[in-house]
């Protein structure tokens, strides 16, 4: 008997103090629970905000999907989780929630007042004895799942549905349904050049390259293979981003080169493989399986391949134009586009026939070295003959600007074939045709591709081009030269397809996408000063 | 169970005292429930009560009826515009013993009794009301320097007239602040008044006999106090007090605008007194938030001080008290949790 009364006590307080400690447990879970829930709303929200941003700009896409956005949404709802597990619910606040909803007038808090006063229990009057044992009995009555229950927020119908629309904008904008035609069309191509250089990066062989220029290569291939790959960008921005790739391997190329120099004596003139990977990149993003070819890839470092030809369709979408190719290309079919693109200064259709031995050369950047006209230091531009800005398009335009030794059939001069705007000015001066704008046929230098410069292995008699005269010239002053109207200036020649100033306007590595700010080829400066002393020559004449 | 011999009183005990005294009562009052549980819970807590009605209301009857189931002594002090201190606290006389030496012998006044029935009280003057002073706070008497203890239990049981009030005295604060409560006694409603029209016409003789003896009002008092409460409860308490001042933090709406002093620390006191009580009176071994909330109206709403606002607008004192207490029990069981 005296063992059951001195249990008593302890069976008292223990049951009050379980009852209590449930609803604190219960108070804490529930917390973490709520927490969970306003995180993942809030990181919903968030995610859905980016994918909304992201489907309108593109700007986010690199940025925040994939794994990211996920982390956007689940990961501010495991923090608050986390914080609120962190806070414990006062057992005192437990007690009084428990008097609350039980309407136990303050009974169990009051109790737990008493058991944690510290006071023996023997020491308690019979008012509190009889307390704890009313508030033990109704402690026994709790049932607390159903005074505190745990439950999600009225609002998580509406959480639900911001994942749903989440996994909605998602799909949405993971699948591409939203896409500007030009990325959309590009897609699949520029993923699969990305793919292509990832493999390329780990492939790349270091067989007699310095370990730590290779894995300056490698490094370059790979984050621009990934770029691509995730990325959604249209042939253009893959493209520039190719060159921009290319400008940072040069930046690296300069280095091995000046180490070289200073070790040896000699620069290097060994071509990375690395470089092999992006003009291979460039090769095929200029072409696409439906036989397209689009913009010239811009170029910083003198290296215009055979591919990057101002080949055009009858259109006057870049992205529609054939694959054209190096050289010029003569037909009757020779229709000009002169749109308000500013690629179509090369836009112009190619009529099957006289291709130029740059498309049948292919695009190789070897073929671009070799190939460099061998009378002269520049390859023309062929074909730049068109309607100007009138639009008129001369049959057979494939003015080749200058004769060239490697492809005569190639470079028939304007006069020949030239009917752009019903003049032919083989000068160039001040026909139509001098808009740039107006161009018409191929530019595509003789032989197989324009004469690119390898930077690394000047060869004689190549115009060399020096690669630290890149910035001399701004590009925006060039495309102003371009396409000025005719007449107004007479460089606008410098990008007409007529003869005469065309043998000055060789193609080096000049981009041919005005976008570019940095696609003034090395030797631009070079040329046209030559044109200016030209024309002036011709002036007084 | 311990502390038995020290405290005989359970708690079923009392409220089984309580009842018989409450119902011994009611054999010669009819109704008026709240006002006779109201003066037992003074009794039990040693408070004083101010009851406030008109004439006729049995409020004399009802004192007497008290005094006799309780088998306490009953003074009745019918306060007049002449009456003096002395004839309420006793004086010194000048009398003679048998072997013919004079000395002053101290006779009592009618203060000294249990139950002190002070009828009219409102119609002394000051300087008589502040006789009660000492007694109803101390329990003593001091007269010609000679202090004289009064025997518990000792309570003042006060009648003031709300009308004809040409000719009163309107008691200070500092007296009304010795009663615990403040009773307003009503008229009866009509089966409550058929019953004492017919009870008092029938000459029909109701007893009244002794259900309790000074010792169970001692052991009911002793229990009272210890009537365990929570923190919480009593800061409520406080909060509560806090919020029929003019210039609290928790004052409410009505007491910042129409309150020129609030109650004292006696209110509070007295608040939590009777709230023990009401606890034990409810069947509960702890003080809650509603035993405050019921005994916060008689305790506190004699102890405001209104301004001029309050008159012009006719804003009472009970009206502020209720406000306050539905303000604070809102907070108060507001538990975050």
């Amino acid at each position: 008997m005296a063992v059951i009364q001195n249990l008593a006590p302890e069976r008292n307080s223990s049951a009050v103090l379980r009852a209590i400690t449930s609803v604190s447990q219960r108070a804490r879970l529930q917390r973490v629970v709520h927490g969970f829930c306003w995180g993942a709303l809030i990181g919903v929200t968030s995610a859905i905000l980016c994918c909304v941003v992201d489907l309108s700009t593109n700007w986010l896409y690199t940025r925040f999907f994939g794994v990211a956005l996920w982390m956007i949404s689940i990961l501010p709802a495991f923090v608050a989780a986390f914080i609120a597990s962190r806070h414990v619910t006062p057992q005192s606040h437990a007690s009084r929630y428990l008097d609350l909803h039980m309407h136990a007038g303050e009974q169990l808090s009051s109790s737990l007042e008493l058991l944690q006063s510290g006071r023996p229990y023997g020491q308690h009057t019979p008012l509190e004895v009889s307390m704890l044992e009313s508030a033990s009995t109704l402690a026994g009555e709790v049932d607390v799942k159903s005074i505190y229950h745990i439950g999600l927020p009225r609002w998580w119908p509406a959480l639900l549905a911001g994942v749903l629309l989440l996994l909605v904008l998602y799909n949405v904008d993971a699948h591409n349904l939203i896409l500007t035609p030009q990325a959309r069309a590009s897609l699949p191509v520029v993923r699969s050049v990305g793919k292509g250089l990832v493999s390329s990066a780990n492939t790349i062989p270091t067989d007699g390259v310095d370990k730590k220029q290779d894995d300056a290569d490698r490094k370059i291939i790979k984050a621009l293979g990934q770029k691509l790959e995730h990325g959604k960008m249209s042939r253009e921005d893959a493209l520039r981003e190719i060159a921009k790739a290319q400008q940072s391997l040069k930046d690296v190329g300069s280095a091995r080169n000046a180490g070289n120099s200073s070790n040896n004596g000699s620069p290097s003139t060994s071509e990375s493989p690395a470089e092999n990977a992006l003009d291979q990149a460039r090769d095929a993003l200029a072409k696409d399986t439906s036989g397209r070819s689009v913009p010239p890839a811009p170029t910083q470092n003198g290296h215009e391949t055979g591919q990057d030809t101002r080949s055009a369709n009858a259109q006057g979408n870049e992205t529609g134009a054939r694959p054209s190719v190096g050289g010029a290309l003569h037909g009757p079919t020779n229709t000009v586009n002169n749109s308000t693109s500013e690629h179509s200064r090369s836009n112009a259709s190619n009529s099957p026939g006289n291709r130029s031995a740059s498309e049948r050369g292919g695009s190789s950047k070897k073929a671009g070295h070799n190939t460099s006209p061998s009378g002269g230091s520049s390859a023309s531009k062929s074909s730049q003959s068109g309607t100007g800005k009138d639009g008129h398009a001369g049959p057979g335009n494939s003015a080749a600007s200058k004769p060239s030794a490697a492809n005569p059939a190639n470079n028939s001069q304007s006069g020949q074939g030239n009917t752009s705007n019903g003049r032919k000015d083989r000068q160039g001066n001040s026909g139509t045709g001098n808009t740039g704008s107006g161009a018409g046929g191929t530019r595509s230098p003789h032989g197989a591709s324009q004469p690119s410069v390898n930077r690394h292995t000047p060869q004689a008699g190549t115009k060399s081009i020096n690669l630290n005269k890149t910035t001399d010239l701004n590009s925006k002053s060039i495309r102003q030269l371009r396409y000025m109207p005719a007449g107004k200036h007479s460089s606008t020649a410098y990008s007409s397809s007529t003869a005469g100033p065309s043998n000055i306007s060789s193609n080096h590595g000049v981009s041919e996408d005005p976008s570019d700010v940095n696609s003034v080829a090395p030797g631009d400066r070079t040329t046209v000063e030559d044109y200016f002393r030209t024309l002036n020559e011709r002036v007084k004449h | 169970m311990m502390n038995t011999e020290e405290n005989p009183l359970t708690a079923e005990e009392f409220r089984n005292l309580f009842s018989a005294i409450r119902s011994e009562v009611q054999k010669l009052i009819v109704g008026q429930t709240e006002i006779i549980d109201g003066i037992l819970m003074c009794l039990v807590t040693s408070g004083h009560v101010l009851l406030e009605g008109v004439p006729g209301l049995g409020k004399t009857m009802l004192v007497r009826t008290l005094a006799s189931a309780l088998s306490l002594t009953f003074n009745r002090i019918q306060f007049t515009p002449d009456l003096m201190p002395a004839d309420i606290t006793g004086t010194n006389i000048l009398s003679e013993d048998e072997s013919g030496v004079k000395r002053f012998n101290f006779q009592p006044g009618p203060i000294f009794g249990q139950l002190i029935l002070a009828d009219e009280i409102n119609r002394a003057t000051p300087k008589t009301q502040s006789a009660m002073l000492e007694a109803m706070q101390e329990g003593s008497v001091t007269v010609a320097g000679t202090t004289y203890q009064i025997a518990p239990p000792f309570c003042v049981l006060a009648t003031q007239n709300p009308i004809d009030m040409e000719g009163t005295y309107p008691l200070p604060e500092a007296q009304l602040d010795r009663f615990m409560f403040k009773l307003f006694v009503g008229s009866p409603n009509l089966p409550e008044l058929g019953a004492i029209i017919g009870r008092t016409t029938s000459g029909e003789f109701r007893s009244i006999t002794s259900v309790a003896t000074e010792a169970d009002l001692g052991a009911m008092r002793k229990l009272a106090e210890g009537v365990p409460i929570a923190s919480h409860v009593l800061e409520h308490a406080s909060r509560l007090l806090l919020a029929t001042h003019p210039s609290s933090e928790f004052s409410c709406a009505s007491a910042k605008r129409y309150v020129q002093f609030g109650p004292s620390v006696r209110g509070g006191q007295a608040l939590v007194r009777a709230a023990k009580v009401m606890a034990l009176l409810n069947g509960r071994f702890n003080v809650s938030y509603d035993d405050i909330n019921a005994v916060a109206p008689a305790s506190l709403r004699h102890r405001i001080l209104l301004n001029f606002d309050a008159e012009t607008d006719g804003v009472g004192t009970h009206a502020i008290v209720l406000e306050a207490v539905k303000e604070q029990t809102q907070l108060s069981k507001r538990v975050a949790i």
